[in-house]
């Protein structure tokens, strides 16, 4: 039994405690019906907090059948209601019929600002009867009675005073257990005592020595009044000497009473578990004084129980009370009675509840197998829920009436988009249903059939007006149904999109006519041309195919699908969608409840002051149709640009022209950059980068030194710029590997004003002199005309020089001669450049 | 679009209405093409007595102003005070603030007459009424190549004269303070605004006259 005490300080003198019980509670005294109460114990609170272990004084009063008794004891605080872990000291007055309880308990706890010890009433914040873990209490009707004063003066040994009181008991009464409960004052001096801390420890307290870790220890000062109730030695004793004379009617261990002196004892709430650790926890709230406390107290079990042995032996031999006997076989079933009977009702209750689990077992596999034949079977209903989950219905009358048009989205298309749901009725149930067999089937309206898509091709040529307005059909086959879609959604899939490619061209067809362009748009039958570039026809047609066989197959042959633009037709769906979200937004998307939520500008048109011209300007805005000439005559250029760049790289071999284009493209602009090098001389050779930016009605080129030039849709013009700048990248070249050899640059022009005239362009020049100047260099390059390289030599070299009367004197050979021309196609080298290396090289003075 | 504002004073012996005609028709005489019509209209708030400070401090009058030729806008003007550009939306919100600008009854006074144009002139010749009856007729002339005031003053001067004859008003009080400034919608309505007071205040002369 561990005996637990608690301590608190009174606010004033010592007596105050008396005063307050009697006076207070209407508690006159701590005696009658008497009873000690063991609440859960020590094995909730270590190794590891059970937090689970609350209880309520209220209760426990009935359970120890004395309700409204009054209760005085120690033990832990109720974390439950405080949050934190605490010492408890109880003084309850708990509820009865004609009285309320009333709480006195105080809690000390580890004060969490300084880590000092800290004493707090309860009621004052808390206005519950609950208590935790553990409690050692004394209960009473409150009467006033005999009870025992002790006074001591002073601390004689290793004992402290409640396990001195404790063994004066268990002196005088031996084996019987008796209780002490009660108050005493420590009126002088000190006394060193622990507190739990506020937070259960996380690791569990094996030892001894983590739980004096855990606790925190506290010198404190008389006056203290403590409530201590302790039993003159553990009753589990008492119980096993009583097992010792295997009395038949010896009850079950919880039920059991232990009658004592004067004190009537209650074991409530005393769990078997409580039972095993209680020599332990009697050293463990002593402050451990000793190391060997544990191996003590396993001595003394271990002792206990040898005396306990030797009490059955020596009872045996006596063989008064005992004899011990064979034990017959007979005798072994009704001893395993009890268990073959628990055994067979368990089996019974084990076998119950796996009838229960089989029946549910069936049910659910029945239910599954149900549904899986209403899949197959593909009931109507069913099918119909399905098509909501996709599809708006609605009922009209006695018909169920979907809607497949874009109005929802912020379409403006006039068609109404409704389809039928109808029950699928016309199968011979009889016969084997088929596969693709479906209850349910729509029917769409008429002009919504079959197969449609936007063609959109740009042509060269214009076609005979005969041409004109034919129905392009190119049948594309069906698109097949999506493995596990139902037919419906394909075929809905399809009407959707055949009233959206409707939308589209109808769309286009109101701008055409609408727009004033300087070439009209044409809008015949099926088919809209417009006329982006001269010469060049751009056709946005609606091909729809309906599934009757009838459509002529020579149509669907001679229509190539290359010449197909799928980047525009996409875009125009794209556009399409853009104009729905534009419709939609200005009406539908949230916005301040005084005005709509317009374009920002127009927001801003307002506080702005704009006029009216300017409000018109931005109100104006692009079509359908002018977009999408917009992006063909991008893409047109820009694959007339490509194809005149690679058409000149594959053409000239020298100098290499290289494009490298940019992955990034706008719709209306995309950029290529151009570089002409030599071969071989990729490193010296860097005069001529360009950077093409192509946009919708011409190409911006910038130089690298930042000229701008802009260059029309017309792709000549581009390739006679690239010819002219390839016939000044080989000047820059030699310019470039003059600087490398040492040669002086006499003179250079990008541009020569004399010589034959260029149809494109201007011819441009250099001259270039040896390092020693002996020998001098001149091109002159055309972008026409190529290239002409001619040689001056000095005089002295020149053989047919025709003798001259001015220049007598040898000094004169120095001078240099006239030019000679090279025959250039006769040079070695694979290159200009490198023919002009080696021209210089050629020319150079050996430096060895 | 340096621009003047003035007023014309009535013929004598002869009613508004004639008056407009007769301007009107000198302007077609001149070649001027007739571009549909304008109004500006005003209405004035005074603050509410509630808002006042103690110390006998008087409310300032607001203008509430809109002008057809910037159909999304709206003016609120001070006199001598700054002019606020706001979007239509600020009658709403005038609505609202009654417990600081109470509306003054029978206030609202406004032009509307006819828009002419004249190669780069625009002429707008109006009528201004003040609840039933007119009180007088506003004439507006704008220069629209030019957008500082004050370099085109004699031209737009030179080119009233042609027209007003010796009616020709004075220089605009709006051009004083600012030589170079760029002109700005708020300054034609600064300029209305001074007119239609002009034109209250002839008003009121003649009812004290009669006391």
């Amino acid at each position: 039994m561990h005996c637990q005490y608690a301590l608190y300080i009174p606010q004033a003198q010592p007596s105050y405690f008396t005063f307050r019980c009697l006076a207070l509670y209407d508690v006159r005294g701590i005696c009658g019906k008497t009873r000690i109460a063991e609440v859960g114990g020590v094995p909730y609170l270590l190794p590891l907090a059970n937090q689970k272990k609350v209880y309520d004084l209220n209760k426990i009063a009935k359970d120890i059948q004395l309700p409204g008794a009054f209760i005085l004891g120690a033990g832990a605080g109720p974390f439950q209601t405080l949050g934190f872990n605490s010492e408890f000291m109880l003084l309850v007055q708990t509820e009865s019929e004609h009285r309320p309880p009333v709480n006195g308990s105080y809690f000390a706890r580890v004060n969490p600002a300084d880590g000092g010890c800290l004493l707090e009433k309860y009621s004052e914040k808390y206005h519950d009867f609950g208590c935790a873990l553990l409690a050692n209490l004394f209960a009473s009707e409150g009467q006033p009675g005999k009870v025992i004063e002790v006074k001591v003066k002073r601390r004689t040994g290793k004992l402290n005073f409640v396990t001195c009181m404790r063994q004066t008991l268990e002196k005088h009464y031996g084996d019987k257990p008796v209780g002490m409960g009660g108050a005493f004052i420590i009126q002088k001096g000190k006394v060193k005592t622990h507190i739990m801390p506020a937070e259960f420890s996380s690791c569990p307290l094996n030892s001894d020595e983590d739980v004096n870790k855990w606790l925190r220890f506290y010198e404190m000062k008389a006056p203290l009044v403590c409530l201590p109730v302790f039993v003159s030695r553990d009753p589990n004793l008492a119980r096993l000497a009583q097992r010792i004379d295997f009395s038949q009617g010896s009850g079950s261990e919880e039920e059991e009473a232990a009658g004592a002196e004067g004190d009537a004892q209650d074991w409530a709430g005393a769990g078997s578990s409580a039972d095993q650790d209680d020599e332990e926890g009697l050293v463990k709230f002593q402050p451990s004084l000793w190391p060997w406390d544990s191996v003590r107290n396993n001595l003394r079990s271990a002792l206990t129980e040898m005396c306990v042995l030797y009490d059955v032996l020596s009872i045996v031999r006596d063989k008064k009370f005992m004899t011990l006997d064979p034990v017959s076989q007979d005798a072994l079933p009704p001893k395993q009675n009890p268990q073959t009977l628990q055994l067979i009702s368990k089996k019974k209750s084990l076998a119950g509840a796996a009838q229960i689990l089989l029946k549910g077992a069936e049910r659910l596999t029945k239910s599954v197998t149900e549904n899986q034949e209403n899949k197959l079977q593909r009931d109507f209903n069913s099918e119909l829920l399905r098509l909501r989950q996709h599809w708006k219905l609605r009922k009209v009358g006695d018909k169920i009436l979907g809607d497949l048009s874009y109005r929802s989205a912020g379409s403006l298309f006039p068609h109404h988009g409704t389809f039928e749901v109808i029950k699928n009725t016309d199968i011979d149930l009889d016969k084997k249903i088929p596969e693709d067999y479906c209850p349910l089937d729509v029917q769409i309206p008429s002009d919504l059939e079959g197969s449609a898509y936007i063609r959109v091709s740009i042509q060269k040529q214009a076609p005979d007006i005969g041409d004109l307005g034919t129905v392009n059909l190119f049948k594309r086959p069906l698109p097949k149904s999506k493995p596990g879609s139902p037919h419906w959604q394909t075929k809905l899939e399809a009407a959707q999109n055949v009233l959206l490619c409707k939308e589209i061209f109808a769309q286009l067809s109101r701008e055409a006519v609408q727009i004033k362009s300087q070439i009209p748009h044409i809008v015949v039958k099926n088919q809209i041309i417009s006329q982006p570039f001269p010469s060049l026809q751009l056709s946005i047609s609606l091909c729809h195919s309906s599934n009757d066989k009838k459509s002529p197959k020579s149509t669907t042959e001679k229509q190539s699908p290359e010449d197909h633009l799928y980047v525009l037709e996409h875009n125009l769906h794209l556009l399409i969608r853009e104009f729905h979200k534009q419709t939609l937004s200005s009406i539908m998307m949230p916005h301040p409840a005084s005005a709509p939520f317009g374009h920002k500008r127009m927001r801003l048109s307002g506080p702005q002051a704009f006029d009216k011209n300017e409000i018109n300007s931005i109100q104006s805005s692009e079509g359908l149709l002018e977009k999408i000439i917009k992006q063909a005559k991008h893409i047109f250029l820009r694959s007339r640009t490509a194809a005149t760049i690679d058409n000149l790289a594959s053409r000239i071999e020298d100098p290499q022209i290289q494009a490298h284009w940019s992955n990034i493209n706008d719709v209306y602009e995309s950029s290529v950059k151009v570089l002409i090098t030599s071969q071989g001389y990729e490193q010296i050779c860097k005069s001529i980068q360009l950077q093409l930016n192509i946009g919708v009605e011409q190409i911006r080129v910038v130089h690298r030194d930042g000229r701008v030039i802009t260059l029309s849709h017309e792709g000549q013009e581009l390739q006679d710029f690239l010819l002219s700048q390839m016939s000044q990248h080989q000047v820059h070249a030699v310019q470039q590997l003059a600087k490398v050899m040492g040669w002086q640059v006499l003179s250079f022009s990008n541009h020569v004003g004399l010589g034959p005239v260029e149809s494109i362009g201007n011819a441009s020049a250099i001259t270039v002199a040896s390092p020693n100047g002996d020998y001098a260099i001149s091109v002159r390059n055309g972008p026409e005309s190529g290239s002409k390289i001619m040689v001056q030599f000095p005089r002295n070299q020149c053989k047919d020089l025709p003798k001259s009367d001015v220049l007598q004197d040898s000094k004169w050979n120095h001078l240099r001669g006239p030019f000679k021309e090279v025959q250039w196609n006769k040079m070695e080298g694979r290159n200009f450049v490198y023919k002009m290396e080696l021209l210089m090289s050629a020319l150079s003075p050996c430096l060895l | 679009m340096g621009l003047i504002v003035s007023q014309m004073p009535v013929a004598e012996g002869k009613s508004v209405q004639q008056t407009v005609e007769l301007l009107t028709r000198k302007l077609e005489m001149l070649g001027a093409e007739k571009q549909g019509t304008f109004c500006v209209d005003c209405e004035t708030y005074h603050t509410a007595a509630s808002t006042l400070g103690s110390q006998g401090q008087t409310g300032k009058l607001m203008y509430v102003m809109h002008n057809s030729e910037y159909p999304l806008s709206c003016f609120a003007l001070f006199e001598n005070g700054p002019c606020l550009v706001a979007d239509t939306n600020f009658d709403v919100l005038m609505v609202k603030l009654k417990g600081f600008f109470q509306s003054a009854k029978a206030s609202k006074i406004e032009t509307r007459g006819t828009r002419y144009q004249y190669c780069d002139f625009l002429v707008k010749v109006g009528t201004v009424t003040m609840g039933p009856s007119a009180r007088g007729i506003s004439v507006e002339v704008e220069y629209g190549p030019c957008v500082v005031a004050s370099d085109c003053w004699s031209l737009l001067l030179e080119f009233l004269q042609s027209f007003l004859g010796s009616h020709t008003p004075g220089a605009p009080a709006v051009f004083g303070n600012r030589h170079d400034a760029v002109y700005s919608p708020a300054d034609t309505m600064v300029q209305y605004m001074e007119l239609f007071n002009k034109i209250r205040k002839q008003q009121q002369v003649p009812v004290a006259g009669i006391r």
